[in-house]
């Protein structure tokens, strides 16, 4: 199995997308991958008040992420919505949603620009709602205003249930994009926390289309 | 799960009651509703549209008439009003809001939850009227702007023909009500109940009732 740090070397300064069935197999994912030494170097962008409430009853539903609270409540944070509310981590700024997406991004660059120097991981999340407010085209002017100020910064998008009409947009934006699939079909008897990670498509050499691991419950395993 | 430990297990989220028809839903939220009224939690319903009130109380009025489940509780419900006349023929009017635009009223129904029923527990009903008049994304910032004010339990009833994306993209807990085929010697809707999405450890996603207007059945 490729342990958690070889899969973040490769991912090294490329745009990743994260694209998982719900939330909570993102989260698990996303902690497995967190180490002491990937928390120092990170910042999270949280879009919205739906997302930010979610993400925030997330984690404290969690036992398995109790461990990295600690680790989230220090974390720099620019929230992107309505309020500057967020229910985890340090915010560092905020961004006012008006509607245009194209300046909200240009916005955040400028912002995770200034900050680039300590923290050169940037998380995404919540931005899945995006595809349900702006059409394909002003998420990509929306993206390559962003990608304008930090072209070199390593970023991960976390994707959930994506309005369909944009699923094409995101293979055409982002270098590599790991999917976390439940395993099998819904069955009304069945239980329903296992989900396969694999990369589904990739630009880099390295990494090229194939499974990674196994979400199991609470724990990341190996897929045999 | 009983319906008094699902309540519990709720408290506190965002829940999407997905249902094949109307009936079901208002089925599934009257033994929610007698679950909370016998643990004495704060209930207000929100309701959009003249259609939604008429034929919420068309349910009603018929689950009441063959004595089942509905009790008192659903006669005396506050209930805030969206629409275009403040007259509703169930429960207890406690605000009206004129529908001027999906984002005033969204706000202006945040605004009254905030300041008047804090902690009470929400149902909305209408969504899918609304889905028809606005657009997705209207919806999406309608929502956006009522979660920056509501922190309280929300339910939301939901036809099934809306898009499951959308839906557990914005909700914490989707909750499907799906009709089943009965060739029993017993007439009438049943309906199996399942826990489709969840974000929430404590609540995976699993089957809960098997549902009629006579009980509600754990799996």
């Amino acid at each position: 199995m490729m342990r958690p740090e070889e899969l973040m070397d490769i991912l090294d300064g490329s745009n990743t997308a994260i694209v998982a069935d719900d939330e909570y197999s993102a989260a698990t994912f996303v902690c497995g991958l967190a180490t002491q030494n990937l928390a120092e170097k990170t910042v999270i962008v949280v879009y919205s008040e739906i997302k930010c409430k979610k993400i925030e009853k997330l984690l404290s539903s969690k036992s398995y992420c109790v461990g990295i609270n600690s680790v989230l409540g220090k974390i720099p944070v620019v929230k992107v919505g309505k309020t500057n509310r967020v229910g985890f981590g340090e915010v560092i700024a905020y961004v006012e949603e008006r509607g245009d997406l194209k300046e909200m991004c240009g916005e955040l660059g400028l912002i995770l620009k200034r900050i680039q120097k300590s923290r050169d991981i940037a998380f995404f999340v919540g931005f899945d709602l995006v595809s349900y407010l702006y059409t394909p085209a002003e998420i990509v002017n929306g993206m390559e205003e962003l990608l304008t100020h930090i072209p070199n910064m390593t970023k991960f998008f976390l994707l959930t249930r994506v309005r369909r009409e944009c699923i094409p947009v995101i293979t055409n934006l982002f270098d590599v994009m790991i999917r976390i699939k439940r395993s099998r079909g819904f069955d009304i008897m069945a239980y329903n926390r296992v989900y396969d990670v694999f990369v589904e498509h990739s630009i880099i050499r390295e990494l090229p289309p194939l499974p990674l691991f196994r979400i199991d419950g609470e724990k990341i395993v190996n897929i045999v | 799960m009983d319906v008094k430990e699902l309540v519990r297990a709720f408290n506190g989220y965002s829940i999407a009651i997905v249902s094949d028809d109307a009936y079901g839903a208002v089925l599934f939220v009257s033994y929610l509703t007698s679950a909370m009224c016998l643990e004495r939690e704060d209930v207000i319903f929100v309701v959009y549209g003249e259609s939604t009130c008429n034929r919420l109380q068309k349910i009603t009025d018929s689950l009441r008439e063959n004595n089942y489940c509905v009790n008192e509780f659903l006669r005396d419900v506050r209930v805030i009003k969206i629409g275009k006349t403040p007259e509703i023929s169930f429960g207890k009017p406690v605000a009206f809001v004129e529908d001027n635009g999906v984002q005033n009223v969204a706000a202006e129904v945040g605004r009254i939850i905030k300041n008047r029923f804090n902690g009470s527990t929400v149902f909305f009903f209408g969504f899918n009227v609304g889905m028809h008049v606005h657009s997705t994304s209207e919806i999406v910032r309608a929502l956006e702007e009522l979660f920056s004010w509501v922190d309280s339990t929300m339910y939301f009833v939901i036809s099934s023909t809306t898009s499951l994306d959308l839906i557990a993209n914005v909700f914490d807990i989707v909750v499907r009500i799906s009709r089943i085929e009965s060739f029993g010697m017993r007439p009438g809707n049943v309906y199996n109940v399942y826990v489709e999405h969840s974000i929430i450890e404590g609540v995976q996603q699993i089957p809960l009732y098997r549902l009629d207007e006579f009980n509600v059945v754990e799996f």
